[in-house]
């Protein structure tokens, strides 16, 4: 809630006055950039002249602005003016020195007073209190704090404290009244001549600890963004509870197979697709096998999808990007939570070290190894069998904010997958023992301070490590005998200043460097010499390769404010790398219209190139191919925005999308002139194309509802070669349906709902079989590639929560479902040994899964 | 395209995908024979080493030096006592393994044979390709289509097609082999020889964990030549487990070299494996031998025949057994033998 810096009292209406009426009025309030009133409207009318007068008084009311993401922004705020007559002291309870009756108070004690005293400032003060939300123990800020007998009102400020002043002792009934908590009302006694002091407690209506109700454009420098706040996050089903998967349910996207986190955004490869995390690129987003994700769902700040068309600030991709910003620490106190369910359990802190000092902390740890041996198949009599599936992250932040608006944090996040599988079977004399790990850590550093005029300056350095290990040995060998090992250490920097240089013109620039590392280091056997490998058999041998990237970008994303309605943003990022030795290079313009017909209808268009350099392995002199070039994609699109009410978007858009120079597998040999031959590995012959439409129906958070339903219309098409002919790729759906909805009845109840429809991936089929004698098996005999299709997909999700709250925490218990029909969706088929007979191989069956939190 | 990390990390996630999911299907074990298939096809001899010059083959030098090819094919079909209909090409084979009618393909034979499973003596399924202009011109269009110009050596295939009689036409089936046609590079290139046995023995315990008798060499004898002077037969009762030891023939496991890219050689010495079929009952492992695992662990011959139940037992108490054994070079032996088992 934003602090009430000016409060006017409202003019009773004299004739309620006479008759001794009075009211609360609830009203909705838009504040501005600055602070100021904007707009007031009567929520629910109660007559008497009240609702005027509540609207004559809100229009003079003065707040401080709202931040989102560092920056004033519009927000709407619901309160409530009350309307109250002092009234005559009765015995017993009558405060001594009780003003006149029938005198008619407002807000604030006087003009001049801060709004949280009321009462006469120059008074001692009788009676002071904070408070306090339930369930977190969290100050609020801008809470009516009523003294019903004597008609006094003050208004909490940001430390969450009122005062009241030269209240005579006696006995009063104190009321706390705000739009979001259920309204208090306790009763004090203040004796003679000293201060009382109160804590008042206040239960939030519906919405979740954390959240506040926030609208408006977050960012003016892009075409398509989909934004998720942090409330639309946690509890949408079937997605454990993960910020990150719920972006998987957002229009752009079509559904990953076996519920893995892959980000499948308009027909582009899962790779093409940039997670960053504040601005610096992250390797992985989930856990293995579809596992939750890598962060914490309350260091998450917000996730904004930029399916295509993203701003030049954003590069090195050609499809599509998700931008994870991580939650500020600010914090009142100590606060945190523990989550607890049957894969893992995960723990988050925060606390203010100083004023200016905050921090969180975060971590989360598996426990499926605990359990797994009871679902694996038992090991044959006399072998053994141990498997270790364990993956865990943590993160930890820290605010410094300085006096002079300056900022600066520190983010750390890390991760680990680990898996060994070790079986031995004394009877046939073999043992396996298989490890593999992916872990990586990244320390992103920030500093943010003003830059004259309305610019904002940020610095923002970032170091990582990310490492792949694969290794297989027998047991109790001294030594891996075949291994991979992969590591890749990330340095990146940023530099942005972002502003208004004129009230037509909104810049964000910047410089954007990576330097990386990769070095690979595995123990294989290595046949890409010979001319035939079929069946050798090849001593591993030790191989060592590096390859290193840098990468430096300028970039500008211009928002140029033509006339009233229309508003052009064009952008430019330059793109230079040496990788490998080489020097390649990308120029990437782009350009977005948008012109606002009126007031709810907005039509967009936009065009833009993306480039994308070659991973540095496919570079490489010995296993690669050095004369790779930059691929690039090119976007362009066509779409509408209509919100008929604040509460409700419809948010539509038309695409092309076509790349080239795609990196693609070859398995052509070239000759030299000197008559040796060589394998060129990969080319640049690939290109694909996505034609797509669609569509995003979004219910705003509210009291009770939120919720969406996204359509996806795409035909993508790739090929590998150019003389190849197109043909759906891997994850190409044509439809792809989500409808996610979320309601809060009350009670601590929060009941939601996720459905899922999508065209099955293209399949090629199996029309006969070919036995192959020299290697004892059949070959399948395949039909066109990608030809027909799989079953049509549909889930249901449903998730119950319900939450109780305590003084000091609160406890929430959630049933979480997956697949409440049982639909057997076919992802694959295995087939039998001569390809006659197949059977589905499916996604997951019901799942439900429970969990508590606790949150303090 | 990117960084490799996800690529990998999803290639971590499908693997493990795969694992759990891959108990998936109930199908027919492959190494039980229940109706008409195709076991193996061997070439005598499986390759031809030809002192040519790849670049500029020469015709002439080319005919002088190929040698006839007989190719034969075992098919079994312990379902029904009938004949089997086949017919056999060579061509340069497509991606489906089989000789396309739009493009050159010598006709190398068709016929019927009668009942592969119970007709004694065993009847032959076998063809001869012998050196022809046609043969050049399949050789000469294979060399076209290498990329190595010939300097790993070209292959043709060979299509096998069969049906039970009367069927042919309506349900074929196909099988297909590799011949290898190679110029001498390097300068001491041997050709390849099939692999050869000296001996298979078995062993035979009580069950699962019991201790094994004494090793015997097993008779090569089919079930349907199975007679009163048969001697050494394995008899074996339900839940008996057979262990199968193949013995190599000396010199069996050739030393050979392949070229590199670079122009020069490697030499690798053979490892063959060896498929293990019957008509009822199982195998520990279906096939053996072959190169180390990814874990280090060298490859075992043997396997354990895994006797059928009671009520899988064949009418005549008889199971037919086959080994196929290969080397990584298209060359390729089998053997056949019989086993008693009594309820």
């Amino acid at each position: 809630m934003p602090v009430l810096l000016q409060s006017a009292a409202p003019i009773y209406p004299a004739s309620a006055l006479a008759a001794g009426k009075t009211a609360a009025v609830p009203i909705k309030i838009t504040i501005d950039a600055v602070g100021v009133v904007t707009h007031a409207v009567v929520t629910q009318a109660v007559g008497d002249g009240f609702d005027e007068a509540a609207v004559q008084a809100a229009l003079q009311y003065v707040f401080e602005p709202a931040e989102i993401d560092g920056k004033p922004a519009v927000i709407n705020v619901e309160t409530t003016i009350h309307f109250t007559i002092e009234v005559a002291p009765s015995e017993g309870v009558a405060p001594p020195g009780a003003t006149a009756a029938d005198t008619a108070t407002s807000a604030a004690a006087s003009p001049d007073a801060p709004p949280e005293h009321a009462g006469p400032i120059s008074a001692p003060i009788s009676l002071s209190g904070t408070v306090f939300e339930r369930g977190t123990r969290r100050k609020l800020a801008g809470v009516i704090v009523t003294l019903r007998e004597r008609g006094l009102d003050a208004t909490t400020n940001a430390d969450g404290a009122f005062f009241f002043h030269g209240v005579a002792a006696g006995e009063y009934e104190l009321l706390a009244t705000d739009a979001g908590y259920a309204r208090v009302a306790q009763r004090i006694a203040i004796g003679h001549n000293e201060g009382v002091q109160t804590a008042v407690w206040m239960r939030p209506l519906n919405a979740n600890p954390y959240e506040s109700m926030v609208e408006g454009e977050r960012e003016a420098l892009t075409v398509t963004k989909r934004s998720l706040h942090r409330s639309q996050l946690t509890t949408i089903p079937g997605t454990f509870g993960d910020p990150i998967r719920v972006v998987q349910s957002l229009p752009g996207l079509v559904r990953a197979p076996f519920g893995l986190g892959l980000l499948l955004v308009r027909g582009s490869n899962p790779d093409d697709t940039g997670v960053y995390i504040d601005g610096h690129e992250v390797p992985l987003l989930f856990h293995f096998l579809g596992g939750p994700s890598i962060i914490n769902p309350d260091m998450v700040g917000g996730i904004d999808l930029y399916p295509g068309g993203f701003p030049a600030r954003f590069g090195r991709k050609h499809g599509g990007v998700v931008a994870i910003d991580t939650r500020p620490t600010e914090s009142d106190g100590t606060h945190g939570d523990v989550n607890i369910n049957l894969l893992d359990t995960s723990v988050y802190a925060r606390t203010k070290v100083t004023p200016q000092l905050t921090v969180a902390a975060a971590g989360r740890r598996s426990y499926i190894d605990t359990f797994l041996w009871a679902v694996l198949p038992e090991p044959a009599p006399g072998a053994q069998q141990l498997v270790v599936p364990i993956y865990y992250d943590w993160q930890a932040r820290a605010d410094y904010r300085f006096a002079n608006t300056a900022k600066a944090s520190v983010f750390a996040i890390g991760s680990a997958d680990k898996l060994r599988v070790l079986s031995s079977d004394p009877d046939e004399q073999t043992s396996q023992d298989l490890s593999s790990a992916v872990r990586f850590f990244r320390v992103i550093g920030s500093y943010e301070r003003p830059a004259g005029r309305d610019l904002r300056l940020t610095l923002s350095p970032a170091y990582g490590r990310d490492s792949v290990v694969f290794a297989g040995a027998q047991a109790e060998a001294s030594g891996p005998f075949t291994s991979l090992d992969i590591v890749q250490q990330t340095f990146s920097y940023r530099t942005r200043l972002v502003g208004n240089l004129t009230k037509r013109l909104r810049l964000d620039t910047g410089i954007d460097l990576l330097s990386r590392v990769n070095q690979y280091r595995a123990r294989l056997p290595l046949t890409d010499d010979l001319v035939t490998d079929r069946g050798v058999d090849v001593p591993p041998e030790l191989v060592q390769r590096s390859a290193s990237t840098f990468g430096l970008a300028y970039y500008a994303d211009v928002a140029l404010q033509v006339t009233k309605r229309l508003r052009l943003l064009p952008s430019l990022r330059l793109d230079g790398y040496m990788i490998a030795g080489r020097l390649l290079g990308s120029i990437d313009p782009r350009l977005v219209a948008r012109f606002a017909t009126s007031g709810a209808w907005t039509i967009k268009a936009y065009v833009g190139r993306f480039g994308q350099p070659p991973q540095p392995e496919a570079l490489d002199s010995q296993l690669g191919n050095p004369g790779l070039k930059t691929e690039y994609a090119m976007h362009s699109g066509l779409g509408f925005e209509w919100r008929p009410h604040r509460l409700w978007l419809l948010d539509s858009e038309a695409y092309f999308i076509k790349r080239n120079n795609l990196v693609a597998f070859s398995r052509d040999i070239d000759q030299s002139s000197d008559g040796n031959f060589a394998r060129e590995f990969w080319t640049n012959d690939g290109s694909a194309y996505a034609i797509g439409a669609e569509t995003l129906i979004r219910r705003e958070i509210s009291k009770r509802v939120f919720g969406w339903t996204s359509y996806t219309f795409l035909i993508a098409r790739a090929r590998q070669t150019s003389s190849s002919t197109y043909r759906p790729p891997a994850f190409d759906q044509m439809h792809t349906l989500n409808t996610v909805a979320s309601y809060k009845p009350g009670a601590g109840w929060e009941l939601g709902l996720r459905f899922r429809l999508s065209t099955g991936r293209a399949d090629t089929p199996i029309v006969d079989a070919t036995y192959d004698a020299d290697r004892g098996n059949y070959d399948a005999v395949r039909g066109p590639q990608r030809s027909v299709r799989r079953p049509t997909f549909t889930q249901l999700d449903l998730r119950a929560e319900k939450n109780w709250l305590f003084q000091r925490w609160s406890l929430a218990g959630f049933l979480d479902v997956q697949n409440v029909f049982n639909q057997e969706n076919v992802e694959s088929f295995t087939y039998d040994y001569r390809f006659r007979k197949r059977a589905p191989v499916t996604s997951f069956p019901i799942l439900p899964t429970f969990g508590i939190r606790g949150r303090w | 395209m990117n960084h490799m990390q996800p690529r990998i990390a999803f290639g971590f996630c499908l693997a493990l995908a795969a694992l759990v999911s891959a108990q998936c299907g109930s199908f027919e074990n492959p190494a039980v024979v229940l109706d008409l298939r195709a076991l193996a096809i061997t070439a005598e001899p499986p390759e031809q080493v030809l002192d040519i010059n790849p670049q500029a083959p020469s015709l002439d030098a080319l005919l002088d030096q190929l040698v006839p090819t007989k190719i034969c094919a075992l098919v079994a079909d312990p379902s029904r006592e009938a004949p089997i209909d086949w017919r056999m090409r060579v061509c340069v084979g497509n991606n489906d393994e089989r000789c396309a009618t739009t493009r050159a393909y010598i006709e190398l034979g068709a016929g019927q044979i009668a009942a592969p499973h119970t007709i004694t003596p065993a009847p032959a399924l076998c063809a001869e390709l012998p050196p022809s202009g046609a043969l050049a011109a399949l050789l000469f269009e294979a060399v076209q289509g290498d990329a190595l110009s010939s300097l790993g050596g070209v292959e043709l295939t060979v299509e096998l097609a069969f049906a039970t009689s009367g069927e042919f036409a309506s349900a074929p089936q196909y099988a297909s082999k590799k011949l290898v046609y190679a110029p001498r590079i390097p300068a001491d290139r041997v050709a390849n020889r099939n692999p050869e046995l000296t001996a298979i023995h078995y062993a035979i315990a009580a069950k699962a964990d019991a201790p094994w008798s004494p090793a015997q060499r097993l008779p090569l004898t089919r079930c349907a030549d199975v007679d009163a002077t048969v001697t050494g037969m394995p008899q074996l009762a339900v839940g008996n487990r057979m262990r199968l030891t193949p013995e190599e023939a000396p010199n069996m496991r050739e030393r050979y070299g392949i070229p590199t890219l670079s122009g020069d050689v490697r030499t690798f010495t053979e490892s063959p494996t060896y498929q293990w079929l019957t008509t009822a009952g199982g195998f520990t492992k279906r096939s053996t031998g072959g190169t180390r695992d990814a874990f280090g662990n060298p490859a075992t011959l043997f396997t354990d025949f895994k006797t059928p139940s009671a009520d899988e037992i064949p009418a005549n108490g008889l199971a037919s057994l086959w080994v196929v054994v290969r080397d990584e070079r298209r060359g390729a032996t089998w053997y056949e033998t019989c086993v008693r088992i009594a309820p």
